[in-house]
């Protein structure tokens, strides 16, 4: 059914005239507003700006209006048009939500404007926000001809064994809002006491580990479950945040949350100077060449693996000898011994600082 | 099932100085099992993520049977792969995550239960279809993963150190899992291992990384034999290859390899090989493995012109064997590995033989092997 069909079947089934209107811009958190007298309704946008269908308030009842409104976001394709209710024009309809819903997100967040309400939109108040488990793509890929919404919804959706909310946001950012049955799944037969935290890591190293095979390179963050649809952005944000973070720190990784980078969010706020400071401070005995590849890498995997000697040595395939000449070396370097606690937390500070520091 | 065919291929990532992989050629044939080993950062993984389409080729030609593959999607390359880290869906119980790659290729039900039903008989884990991932131990997470493979029945599978999460008992038993899986399946894989025993005990062929180049090509024995360079020679074998800094020497119409220590003449073969060369009065290395140096009678009777004598540091009596750490030959320690029978103590002298036939020679400068043909 094209636009003016819709139009003219709209004016039969109602009563009452409408006229198309096109408008710059459409600020409202709504599908419709009354302006001087007339209520205007969001139909598309077109490239000189919003196409409008106007009618006269005073013609229509409340609930008309809000079967308009219904009528007009359920039933229009990604670009907004008009189409008959089948099962492609469901699909359909849904990811015209979805990226209705990514669009005020990416414009809250913009706005800097966590608070901001949801918008007013019928077809919202049957979204599942609350009780889900939220997680943040960022993804490598873009849309296009061989990858599009839909295969990757499909994707999700078998992931999740269950219907999942997908919601586009910018180019390559997705969120995904699944069921929090799903932890409930993953926790069945499991060990007693593991905290919901290790099984949200393990959804998403899992989830991480399927796009890369099924789609492309990936980074996946989680904030865990959202109780209400107010959180919703205070929990994109977090994640938004942790996925920055995380590919500044941590860039060979690619699940990255909230509650595991709590040291790097804090020497990220950290003044440029001061950063630049503190590493000249604490590395001003070494030598550039202390921080070789080979070196860097030994101390954090001293650091992953909680400064075990056994298990460190084990990781890297080498002797515990070689290990232990390694750090000898860099406290002979350095005047820092990394088995000593208070110097493992220098150093583990200096080691993040350094990725983000330049340091000349 | 099919060959590969890796041609040229080169991975430069942004701002990095040198590629990590650097020409990488090498055809693979249908059914062939090789094992890329190296040591961290040799490039081997980063080769095998090209294969498996999660790496952009920089430069160079990937075959997957016939079909040039540089521009096809993982999940388009009819492959498998198995990573160490092996996340399975934890959600999912042992079936579905087996079924998993089959539901979304939408495959039928039937065929999907079939399959997995089949890779769980294979692997021995048709009990534990049930379990969700959090109740299997460290070994049945792997069947698990490698059955989430093997439903695929892909044309390729490629392996990223799979088992080194396991402990020393589990990775010796699943090692010959896997090989007895492959030729069962009669299948193409690539495995990337950085630990030279799974490379020698599962391979057809050996593909040896450093720096992102290939060192050499070849069978494990003629690898374990017949190094191609000095890094070969170290890498493959433990303990490894001795190595011992002198110089070759002519006198008496015989050519000897002098050092401290030690003064061997080599046999005549050897000795033509190295005046062809133009090693004669140059400085090289000599090469000698641990069990290449012998302490019985008989031996040291038959080989007068090639006996050394040596402090013993250090007895390590491992039961089926012995590993002396020796002084006195050359500059640094030379190891050697003697029969358990024998009854040697450390602090003593022992007079001991090189087995000629089977030392090499390297050229110092360039690290290439003397004695092999190159």
């Amino acid at each position: 059914m094209d636009l003016e069909q819709a139009k003219q079947r709209l004016e039969q089934v109602v009563g009452v005239p409408f006229r198309w209107e096109t408008r710059d811009q459409w600020k409202p958190q709504a599908a419709s507003y009354e302006d001087e007298g007339n209520i205007i309704f969001r139909v598309q946008s077109v490239p000189t700006g919003v196409m409008t269908l106007v009618a006269d308030a005073g013609l229509l009842t409340y609930a008309e209006r809000q079967l308009i409104e219904w009528i007009l976001e359920a039933d229009t394709d990604k670009n907004g048009v008009l189409q008959q209710s089948t099962g492609t024009g469901k699909a359909q309809g849904e990811e015209h939500r979805a990226r209705v819903v990514g669009e005020w997100i990416v414009s809250s967040l913009e706005e800097g404007d966590v608070q901001s309400p949801l918008p007013d939109l019928a077809f919202l108040r049957n979204y599942q926000f609350q009780s889900s488990l939220i997680l943040f793509l960022d993804t490598e890929f873009k849309e296009s001809d061989q990858f599009s919404y839909k295969d990757m919804k499909k994707l999700i959706d078998t992931y999740f064994e269950s219907d999942t909310v997908l919601i586009p946001l910018a180019e390559r950012e997705w969120i995904v809002l699944a069921s929090s049955s799903v932890l409930e799944s993953a926790s069945e037969d499991g060990e007693l006491g593991e905290s919901d935290e290790e099984l949200m890591e393990s959804i998403a190293l899992a989830l991480h580990e399927m796009i890369i095979e099924w789609i492309g390179e990936c980074r996946v963050s989680t904030a865990g479950l959202i109780h209400a649809p107010t959180n919703l952005l205070v929990a994109v944000q977090h994640m938004r945040n942790a996925i920055r973070l995380g590919r500044l720190f941590h860039a060979e990784e690619g699940v990255f949350l909230p509650w595991k980078l709590h040291l790097e969010r804090l020497l990220y706020s950290m003044d440029d100077r001061e950063k630049k400071k503190f590493l000249e401070q604490l590395m001003k005995n070494a030598e550039h060449t202390t921080l070789d590849s080979e070196m860097l890498s030994t101390l954090q995997t001293f650091f992953q693996n909680d400064c075990n000697i056994s298990e460190t040595s084990k990781s890297l395939y080498i002797h515990r000898n070689t290990l232990l000449y390694r750090l000898d070396k860099f406290k002979q370097a350095t005047g820092m011994d990394v088995r000593n606690f208070h110097d493992a937390v220098l150093v583990h500070m200096a080691l993040l600082l350094y990725k983000i520091t330049k340091w000349d | 099932m099919a060959g590969l065919s890796l041609r040229h291929i080169y991975k430069r990532y942004p701002g990095a100085k040198d590629p990590s992989v650097s020409d990488f050629n090498l055809e693979i044939k249908d059914k062939e099992f090789v094992v890329l080993v190296g040591p961290s950062g040799c490039g081997k993984s980063t080769t095998l993520r090209m294969v498996a389409g999660l790496e952009e080729i920089t430069e160079g030609e990937l075959y997957i049977g016939d079909r040039l593959v540089n521009d096809v999607a993982p999940k388009d390359r009819d492959i498998a792969m198995v990573f160490q880290s092996y996340a399975l869906y934890p959600h999912m119980n042992v079936y579905q995550n087996m079924a998993f790659g089959l539901k979304l290729r939408k495959f039928k039900k039937e065929e999907i239960d079939r399959r997995v039903q089949e890779a769980a008989k294979i692997l021995d884990i048709a009990h534990l279809l049930e379990r969700k991932p959090k109740a299997l131990s460290g070994g049945q997470r792997q069947r698990v993963a490698l059955g989430r493979a093997i439903v695929r029945e892909p044309q390729v599978f490629l392996m990223d150190e799979p088992l080194s999460n396991l402990d020393a008992k589990l990775r010796g038993h699943m090692r010959a899992e896997i090989t007895k899986l492959a030729k069962r399946l009669e299948t193409t894989v690539i495995y990337v291992t950085h630990d030279q025993v799974e490379a020698m005990t599962m391979g057809d062929r050996i593909v040896v990384m450093k720096d992102g180049f290939i060192q050499q090509v070849d069978t494990p024995e003629q690898l374990y034999n017949h190094p191609a360079n000095l890094f070969v020679a170290g890498f493959m074998g433990s303990p490894t290859m001795n190595f011992i800094n002198g110089k070759l020497v002519e006198s008496g119409g015989s050519v000897s390899f002098k050092a401290t220590g030690i003064d061997i003449a080599l046999p005549e073969g050897r000795a033509k090989l190295v005046r062809d060369k133009g090693y004669v009065g140059k400085e090289v290395i000599l090469g000698v493995r641990p069990e290449d140096i012998h302490n019985e009678p008989i031996f040291l009777e038959a080989s007068p012109n090639s006996t050394i004598n040596a402090f013993i540091e250090v007895v390590e009596n491992l039961g089926h064997e012995i590993i002396l750490y020796l002084s006195g030959v050359g500059d640094v320690t030379t190891v050697a590995r003697i029969d358990a029978r024998n009854h040697v103590a450390d602090g003593a002298n022992i007079k001991l033989a090189l087995d000629m036939n089977k030392i090499h020679l390297f050229d110092p400068a360039t690290e290439l092997s003397i004695t092999e043909n190159n």
